[in-house]
C-alpha cells in the first residue's frame, strides 16, 4: 500500500477511541502488515474541547499538535482543517451518554455536517467517520448477523442521531469533493476505558454481572486496537471511498462468555476476590427498562444505566466479512486477550476494579 | 466351575470378599502364607481372553449393570465398576502410578495414617511392579496418545508416558505399536492364590456380615442360592461402592460411606488431519501432569461406539463420526475432588444410592480443565474440538476457548468418573476414619477393609498402584510379616 498520508486530523482525541488511535498513530503501531511502514514524518492534528486536558496528547511526540474547538461551531471546524489539503480526517467525536437528548443531534449530526463541510472547503482527501451499531438496532433473530446491507432500524435517540449522521456523510461523499468512509464499531473495550466500563468489571467482581434472560444472546464487541486498525485501513484502502464497514472482533460473543471471561481473568490471573454470582434478571426487567428508557428519553432526558440495561438481553451482532475482504482487516485480539489487557491497564493506572 | 460344594453352610479360616486388585493381592499373600482362604466374587469367572478389550462385549460381561451406574447430586456423574473375577483390573487401561509422596505426607497429618510414607510403601510398590510387569511401552505409542504429548510440549506443559502392567509379545499392530496383554488379576494374583490352595466361588454376592463368636458369618447368595460361611477373619474388598454398602447393611456405619471421593471427568473429541485412530487402537499412555494433582489430562478409549456416544450432543454430526472416525480421538480432563459423597443402602436393592455434590469451585475447575484440554488439542494441531457440553459449539481456534463457560453448567455437562475412593478412609483419627492405619474396621475385631475405599482422599492419579501397595502392606501386617 502506498502511503500518501502526511497529515492526519483527529476529532474526539481525548475520548476512549480517539486517544487510543492517536497513541497508535504517533507510535505507528497498528499491528498489521499493510500498516507497518507509515511515513515517519506523519503529523497528527487533534481537536479537543476547550477546557480538556491536552497533556497526554502532547506527550505523544513532537508531531502531535493540539487545537481547541467544538464541532458544534462551524468556525472552529474551519480553523481545525485549515491548510489540510490532501489530509486524512478521522472523526471519532460524538456523544453516546448525554444529559439531554437534543445533544445527540447537535453533536452527532450537526457537528459532523459542520466538520465535513469545512473539510470539503479545505480539500481534505478522505474522511473516516465513526458510526455505531445503533442505527441498525437489534438483530431480528438470535442467529442473525448484521452486514452492510442490513436496513436501518435505529435504537432510540442515539441510534437515530447516528443514522442521520450517516445520511449526512453519504451526502457529502456524493458531492465528489471529499471521500468518506463510514465505520461501524459495536460495543468496544480496551485500555483507556472510561469509568462506565470499569464499573462493568466491578459489577462482575462483586457478583452483579448483569445477565438478563438466558445470557446466551450474542453481542459483537470490538477490541480498541482492532477498531483502530480498521479505521486506518478504511483511510488507506483506495476502493473504500463511499463505503460502509462493520469493524469488530472476528466473531460475536455471548453475554455469558463476556462475563465469564472477565470473571475468570480477575480471579485466576489477577488474583482478585470474586463473588462468582450473577445479577440475574428476567427478560421482563429489560423490557421494563426499555419502557422506562423510552419514557425518559421522550421527556428529553437520558439515563445511562437504564439505557444499558434495556440493551442487555438484545442480540447485537455483526459480520466483519466485508472489512476482511475489501480492507484486508485482520483483528488480532479476541475477547480473552483484550479483556486481559483492559484489566492490566486498570491496575497499572491504579484504578480500583 | 465353582470350587465349593453345594452345601448351604461353609467354613474358611479367612474369607476375602471381592477379587479385584485389593482382594486378590490380599488373597494370594494369605494363601501363600498357609491360610485357608475362600474368595467370594459377585461377577463371573471368565478368562481374560473371553472378549476383546474395550468393546461392547467386555462391558456386558465384566461391568456392573452394563456399565451404567450413576451418582446423583447437583450434576449426574456416570461411573463404571468391574464385576468379574479380577474386578476393575480386568477392564481398566492398566496405567500405573505410585502414590504421590506429598499425598502420603498429607494423609499422615490429616488422617493420622501411620506407617505409610513413601519409604514404608516402597517395597510394596516394587513387589507389585515386578509381579504385574509394570513397564513403559518398548516401541512407538499410539498417535492419538502422542498428540496429547505434542500439544502439551508446544505449550511448555509437563507431560509423561505412564507405565502399564503389560506383557508385550513382540508383535506389532497395524500402526506399528507393540502388542501385548494386560497383566490383570486373572493373569497374576488370582492364579497364584489358587495355586497356593485358595478357593474361589464366582457369582456369589455377600449381602450381610454377622458376628459369630470371635469371628464372622458371611451371608451370601451363590447363583441366587443362600449360603452362610463362617470365618475367623473377613477381608472386605468389594470396592469403594460395594464395601461400604455391605458394611452398612451389616449395621457397621461409623464413618462408613460418608466421604466418597471421585475424579470428576470431562471429555472432548478432537478431529485431526492425520489418521489417529483405527480398529485396533492401543491404550493411550500419555498424561499431562502440569497441573497435578488437582487436574490432569489424558486420552480415552476412542472406539467407534464411544465416539458416537461422545458426539451425541452435536446434532447432525453422526455422519461426521462415521466418515471421519479415523481422524478422531476422545480426550479427558479430570480433577481430584474433595470427599463430598455418600453411599447408602436403598431398601434391599442390590445397588446403593450414591450422592455426590460438586462444589462451585469444582464446576469452575472442570471448566478450566475443559478449556486447558481444548488448548492442548489445538496446540497439537486439532482442526476441531468438540467439548462434551450439551449445546456447546465446536471449537476451531484459540479465540473460541472463551465460549467454554466459566463454570461447567451441571445440567448440561456429561460428567463421569472412572475412579472412586475414600468411602471407608483409613487412619487413626477416629472422628473421620472408618478403619485403622492397617485397614481393620475401628471398633471391630477380625474385620478388615482392603480396597480403594481406604484411600483417604482422591489421589489425582490412577489408584490401582496405591490399592495394591496398601493391600500388601496391610496383609503382611496382619500376617505379622512386616
Amino acid at each position: 500500500m502506498q502511503n500518501p498520508l502526511q497529515l492526519a486530523l483527529l476529532t474526539g482525541s481525548t475520548g476512549w477511541l480517539g486517544k487510543r488511535f492517536a497513541r497508535l498513530l504517533a507510535a505507528r503501531d497498528f499491528d498489521h502488515d499493510a500498516l507497518r511502514d507509515l511515513p515517519s514524518n506523519l503529523h497528527l492534528r487533534c481537536l479537543v474541547l476547550p477546557g480538556e486536558s491536552t497533556a497526554e496528547l502532547t506527550a505523544m511526540g513532537p508531531r502531535v499538535k493540539v487545537m481547541t474547538g467544538d464541532v458544534r461551531n462551524p468556525a472552529d471546524c474551519a480553523r481545525f482543517v485549515e491548510g489540510a489539503t490532501g489530509a486524512y480526517l478521522f472523526h471519532t467525536a460524538g456523544i453516546i451518554h448525554p444529559k439531554r437528548v437534543e445533544d445527540f443531534y447537535r453533536i452527532n449530526v450537526d457537528g459532523t455536517r459542520n466538520l465535513l463541510e469545512a473539510a470539503e472547503k479545505a480539500g481534505v482527501r478522505r474522511a473516516v467517520v465513526v458510526s455505531s451499531n445503533s442505527p441498525m438496532g437489534c438483530n431480528p433473530h438470535p442467529d442473525h448477523l448484521f452486514d452492510e446491507s442490513s436496513p436501518y432500524n435505529p435504537y432510540m435517540n442515539y441510534g437515530r442521531s447516528k443514522m442521520k449522521m450517516e445520511a449526512a456523510v453519504k451526502e457529502v461523499h456524493s458531492r465528489d469533493s471529499v471521500e468518506t468512509v463510514i465505520v461501524r464499531p459495536p460495543w468496544f473495550y480496551g485500555p483507556d476505558q472510561p469509568p462506565r466500563q470499569t464499573q462493568f468489571f466491578s459489577m462482575i467482581r462483586q457478583g452483579k454481572g448483569p445477565i438478563v434472560g438466558s445470557g446466551n444472546n450474542l453481542r459483537s464487541m470490538g477490541y480498541i486496537d482492532n477498531l483502530c486498525q480498521g479505521m486506518m485501513l478504511a483511510a488507506l484502502t483506495e476502493k473504500a471511498g463511499g463505503q460502509v464497514y462493520w469493524i469488530a472482533d472476528r466473531r460475536p460473543y455471548s453475554m455469558n462468555e463476556v462475563i465469564d471471561t472477565v470473571e475468570r481473568l480477575l480471579a485466576d490471573e489477577f488474583k482478585m476476590s470474586v463473588k462468582y454470582k450473577r445479577l440475574r434478571l428476567p427478560g421482563l426487567a429489560s423490557g421494563i427498562a426499555l419502557l422506562a428508557d423510552k419514557t425518559i428519553q421522550g421527556l428529553g432526558l437520558y439515563q445511562a444505566q437504564i439505557h444499558v440495561l434495556s440493551e442487555m438481553n438484545k442480540t447485537i451482532a455483526c459480520s466483519v466479512e466485508k472489512a476482511q475482504r475489501e480492507l484486508g482487516y485482520q483483528p488480532q485480539i479476541a475477547l480473552e486477550e483484550g479483556m486481559r489487557r483492559s484489566i492490566a491497564w486498570c491496575i497499572q493506572q491504579g484504578i480500583q476494579i | 466351575m465353582s470350587d465349593i460344594e453345594s452345601s448351604s453352610r461353609q467354613r474358611a479360616e479367612v474369607v476375602v470378599i471381592g477379587s479385584g486388585p485389593g482382594g486378590s493381592t490380599a488373597a494370594h499373600l494369605l494363601a501363600e502364607h498357609g491360610k485357608d482362604v475362600l474368595i467370594l466374587e459377585e461377577g463371573r469367572d471368565l478368562p481374560p481372553e473371553s472378549c476383546p478389550s474395550f468393546g461392547i462385549e467386555e462391558i456386558v460381561q465384566k461391568y456392573r449393570a452394563g456399565g451404567l451406574n450413576l451418582i446423583l447430586g447437583n450434576a449426574k456423574v456416570a461411573f463404571a465398576e468391574g464385576c468379574t473375577v479380577g474386578g476393575g483390573s480386568e477392564i481398566n487401561s492398566g496405567l500405573y502410578h505410585r502414590t504421590p509422596p506429598e499425598l502420603l505426607e498429607r494423609w499422615r497429618t490429616e488422617f493420622q495414617l501411620r506407617e505409610s510414607l513413601e519409604s514404608d510403601l516402597l517395597p510394596h510398590f516394587e513387589y507389585c511392579e515386578r509381579a504385574l510387569d509394570v513397564r513403559t511401552c518398548p516401541g512407538p505409542t499410539p498417535l492419538a496418545s502422542r498428540k496429547l504429548e505434542e500439544g502439551a510440549r508446544n505449550l511448555g506443559w509437563h507431560a509423561l508416558e505412564v507405565p502399564r502392567w503389560y506383557k508385550f509379545d513382540g508383535s506389532t499392530g497395524p500402526d506399528g505399536c507393540p502388542r501385548g496383554t494386560r497383566q490383570s488379576m486373572t493373569r497374576t494374583f488370582v492364579p497364584r492364590a489358587r495355586r497356593a490352595g485358595a478357593r474361589l466361588i464366582a457369582e456369589t454376592r455377600a449381602y450381610r456380615l454377622q458376628r459369630s463368636g470371635s469371628g464372622w458369618a458371611v451371608l451370601a447368595r451363590v447363583q441366587g442360592r443362600p449360603v452362610e460361611i463362617r470365618a475367623e477373619q473377613v477381608f472386605v474388598c468389594g470396592g469403594p461402592v460395594q464395601t461400604p454398602l455391605l458394611l452398612r447393611r451389616s449395621g457397621i456405619t461409623k464413618n462408613i460411606g460418608n466421604s466418597l471421593a471421585i475424579h470428576p471427568t470431562v471429555k472432548a473429541v478432537a478431529l485431526f488431519d492425520e489418521e489417529v485412530n483405527h480398529e485396533e487402537l492401543g491404550v493411550a499412555v500419555h498424561q499431562v501432569k502440569e497441573f497435578s494433582p488437582r487436574m490432569s489430562f489424558g486420552c480415552s478409549i476412542s472406539s467407534l461406539p464411544y465416539l458416537g456416544l461422545a458426539l451425541a450432543d452435536y446434532a447432525g454430526h453422526e455422519g461426521e463420526v462415521k466418515s471421519r472416525w479415523r481422524h478422531m480421538a476422545i480426550y479427558y480432563g479430570m480433577i481430584a475432588g474433595p470427599q463430598t459423597g455418600t453411599i447408602r443402602p436403598l431398601f434391599d436393592l442390590p445397588d446403593p444410592l450414591i450422592h455426590y455434590r460438586l462444589s462451585a469451585e469444582d464446576l469452575r475447575d472442570l471448566a478450566t480443565a475443559l478449556r486447558r484440554l481444548t488448548k492442548i488439542l489445538l496446540a497439537a494441531g486439532a482442526r476441531i474440538v468438540y467439548p462434551s457440553i450439551a449445546g456447546a459449539r465446536p471449537i476451531t481456534g484459540e479465540d473460541q476457548l472463551s465460549t467454554i463457560p466459566g463454570a461447567l453448567p451441571p445440567d448440561r455437562s456429561n460428567l463421569m468418573t472412572i475412579h472412586l475412593f475414600s468411602s471407608c478412609p483409613m487412619g487413626e483419627d477416629r472422628a473421620r476414619c472408618a478403619t485403622n492405619s492397617m485397614g481393620r474396621v475401628h471398633g471391630t475385631a477380625n474385620l478388615f477393609v482392603n480396597d480403594a475405599s481406604l484411600i483417604p482422599t482422591a489421589p489425582g492419579v490412577n489408584p490401582q498402584g496405591t490399592v495394591m501397595a496398601l493391600a500388601r502392606r496391610n496383609t503382611l501386617h496382619f500376617l505379622g510379616k512386616l
